[in-house]
């Protein structure tokens, strides 16, 4: 066991969260549940962090923040979606802006379901991202981390709902009705 | 509730929450927003709404304490509307907002994002209809427009039973 | 004559939960000028109205904001009432009230810990978190939810609070009230507090009702404007309401007229546990609204006045919801209070609004 996992510091970003899921990431910082006990703070700095902590689903414009977060991170490091929006895109999966869950911009090693996600869930997944990043250190002192792979930039246009991409419905519908008219 | 006389007389309720509404044309809309600022009353909200044809609807919402009015308007996604932000400064925010999502040009914001306010990718998403959209969909028919026979039931739930 | 630079500010920054950008035009270390940008949180769930009825939707609209979740169903409920006629029972209308300045103390503490931590105060902020946990464990007691709630549906609410239940949360609140004047006294009292907030980021009255700002930061100004004082709902039932303010204008007014109204809203529950009328809590909602009808509401919220327009079309799908945030007429007001502030004050101007992202973007 290394130096690391005794004192993770990490990030917390809000892709496109309600709010609901940040407010208990605070939370988890402060006296009731407080996480500092695990060793852990609070960093906004992304060179600094080893966690990275994703509320809400990436939208259209924030896809690149989050991607540049993950990217100026050092190895080891680990990412955890935080709520089921991060997780999947949650209630906002239909929306048009929605382009999914944090898993389509950057890879996600824990996912903490919950709307909103509760602390308990939070400290849960945290403490099971320190298992990740005890190994990805080990890996990495032997020199056999793979470098982190980006997933394909989507865009919203190519955004799948019900099978049938968004732009392709969205046209298909209009052209119905201008050969109906 | 059609006319402005009858609007300044509406009897405001405690109880009840005022719900005015009165039917403006587009070449009044200006003098109107600039009466209220006059008389001192608040700007609340520009609200966009879609019409079947493309249109859209546009309210314009005025406060002084209780008494709360809508100036409703009806415009075309390629006629300009002039903004209102010169009158009331907090306006430029709803209309760079429904200039991206519905598509209505506005002339002389005082913040003009100019479709970039939001960012999204397909044109003007809250109504599909739109000029914009149309033309959208014309440029790129050629791979679209084959299968979107097979395709409209698919996508038919987000036509709506209300529209007659 | 100094260069001009442009600083970006956002959107990951350590100070904003949330993220917003603004581009800072800077000469030395004074700001001349600052840009906002928004749209990192843009979901465009007022659309979801064409895909859930709407009695569903009520669901997506407490998902609109995390910290205003409760206010926004209420409003969300209100709006869908006024368009099609339903009268709410009146032990439904003292409960939502309840729940909405339990939201509001919640929200408002949340904020004095952010501004404590705002302005490098670690310990006050720790403080103002712990003390809010106890607003939190009544809302899991009443509710089930810490801060998404689904306690308020079209018609009425889910639950009942019993009226045994209503005292306790009284005499939890007292001893909540006995904790929080201690951190009152820091913060309205502290020398350092004060030397931090005491003249920063000041907006004159005129130049706030020019802006249009609503909410605390108006008020904070002396506008005594709060929709609470329309008497809406169980407001109606309280023997007097008379809206915070403070005439200085500055993030020490805005943190003063916050505090104050804390206070405030404990008094409003308690007045109202007094008085609830016993009952039904829900009326049976049947129908859809009528094709063509309007219906707009408005709602103070913990940040300021909100307002829902809703557009009917005959069937059980809205044709259109639209909700208009607090923060969105409130930021022309904040960057007018940027102009001409030292940059390390920035932040400091950008939290004294409560701004509150995820609500303005939708």
């Amino acid at each position: 066991m290394s130096s690391t996992i005794k004192s993770p510091w990490l990030i917390h970003y809000d892709a496109s969260s309600c709010n609901g899921c940040d407010i208990e990431v605070l939370a988890c910082l402060t006296p009731m549940y407080d996480v500092e006990r695990f060793g852990i703070i609070n960093t906004g700095n992304p060179k600094h962090a080893d966690i990275f902590l994703v509320t809400g689903s990436v939208n259209e414009r924030n896809i690149s923040v989050v991607r540049q977060i993950y990217e100026q991170m050092l190895e080891p490091k680990v990412v955890i979606a935080c709520g089921i929006c991060a997780c999947s895109g949650g209630i906002f999966k239909e929306c048009y802006n929605t382009l999914g869950g944090v898993d389509v911009a950057i890879p996600v090693d824990v996912y903490a379901p919950g709307c909103a996600v509760r602390p308990e869930a939070i400290i849960d997944a945290v403490v099971c991202g320190l298992g990740v990043l005890e190994e990805k250190r080990a890996a990495l002192a032997a020199g056999e981390l793979p470098p982190a792979e980006l997933p394909e930039l989507p865009t919203a246009a190519d955004k799948q709902l019900d099978g049938v991409s968004v732009r392709d419905a969205a046209a298909a519908e209009l052209h119905a009705e201008i050969r109906d008219e | 509730m059609t006319q402005t006389e009858t609007a300044t007389e509406y009897e405001y309720s405690q109880t009840a929450k005022p719900q005015v509404f009165i039917d403006t044309e587009l070449s009044e809309l200006r003098s109107k927003v600039e009466e209220y600022h006059e008389r001192g009353w608040r700007y609340v909200n520009i609200c966009g709404t879609a019409l079947p044809d493309g249109q859209v609807e546009l309210i314009y919402s005025f406060s002084d304490g209780l008494p709360l009015e809508n100036l409703r308007v009806v415009v075309d996604t390629t006629t300009e509307v002039q903004s209102i932000s010169d009158i009331f400064p907090n306006s430029f925010f709803f209309e760079n907002e429904t200039h991206d999502l519905f598509g209505v040009q506005f002339a002389g914001i005082s913040i003009d994002f100019d479709g970039e306010f939001y960012t999204v990718s397909v044109p003007t998403p809250m109504n599909p209809r739109s000029s914009q959209a149309v033309a959208a969909v014309a440029e790129g028919a050629g791979s679209v427009g084959a299968e979107a026979g097979a395709e409209a039931g698919a996508a038919g739930d987000t036509k709506r039973g209300g529209r007659k | 004559m100094s260069q001009r630079t442009i600083i970006p500010f956002g959107p990951q920054h350590p100070v904003l939960p949330e993220p917003m950008h603004l581009d800072l035009v800077i000469e030395d270390e004074r700001v001349v000028e600052a840009i906002p940008q928004v749209g990192f949180i843009h979901r465009g769930l007022e659309k979801l109205v064409t895909k859930k009825d709407y009695t569903q939707f009520v669901l997506v609209t407490e998902r609109i904001c995390g910290i205003c979740s409760f206010g926004h169903s209420l409003g969300y409920s209100e709006t869908v009432e006024a368009l099609m006629g339903i009268e709410v029972p009146p032990r439904a209308e003292f409960l939502r009230v309840i729940w909405h300045e339990l939201s509001r103390i919640h929200s408002h503490i949340l904020w004095m810990g952010l501004l404590a931590d705002g302005f490098g105060y670690e310990n006050l902020f720790m403080q103002c978190w712990r003390l809010r946990e106890q607003v939190l464990d009544i809302l899991e007691a009443t509710t089930g939810g810490r801060v998404i709630l689904t306690a308020c549906n079209v018609g009425g609410v889910e639950q009942d609070i019993e009226n045994g239940e209503l005292n306790g949360i009284c005499q939890t609140l007292d001893g909540l009230r006995g904790e929080y004047n201690q951190l009152l006294k820091t913060f309205l009292k502290d020398k350092s507090v004060r030397h931090r907030l005491v003249g920063v980021g000041y907006l004159s009255e005129a130049d706030a009702r020019a802006a249009g700002t609503v909410g605390p930061f108006a008020r904070a100004s002396n506008i005594p404007e709060d929709i609470r004082s329309l008497g809406f709902g169980a407001y109606a039932a309280l023997s007097g309401f008379e809206p915070i303010t403070s005439k200085d204008g500055d993030g020490y007014a805005r943190c003063e007229v916050r505090a104050l109204e804390v206070l405030q809203s404990i008094d409003i529950i308690k007045e109202l546990a007094e008085k609830i009328p016993d009952g039904a809590i829900n009326q049976k909602v049947k129908g859809a609204p009528e094709d063509g009808s309007y219906a707009v509401s408005r709602l103070e919220q913990p940040r300021g006045e909100c307002f829902y327009f809703a557009k009917g079309n005959g069937t059980k799908f809205l044709e259109r919801f639209r909700i208009r945030t607090p923060t969105s007429q409130n930021i022309p007001g904040m960057v007018q209070t940027l102009q001409g502030c030292d940059l390390a004050d920035v932040p400091l101007n950008v939290l004294t609004i409560d701004p509150c992202i995820s609500c303005t973007e939708r």
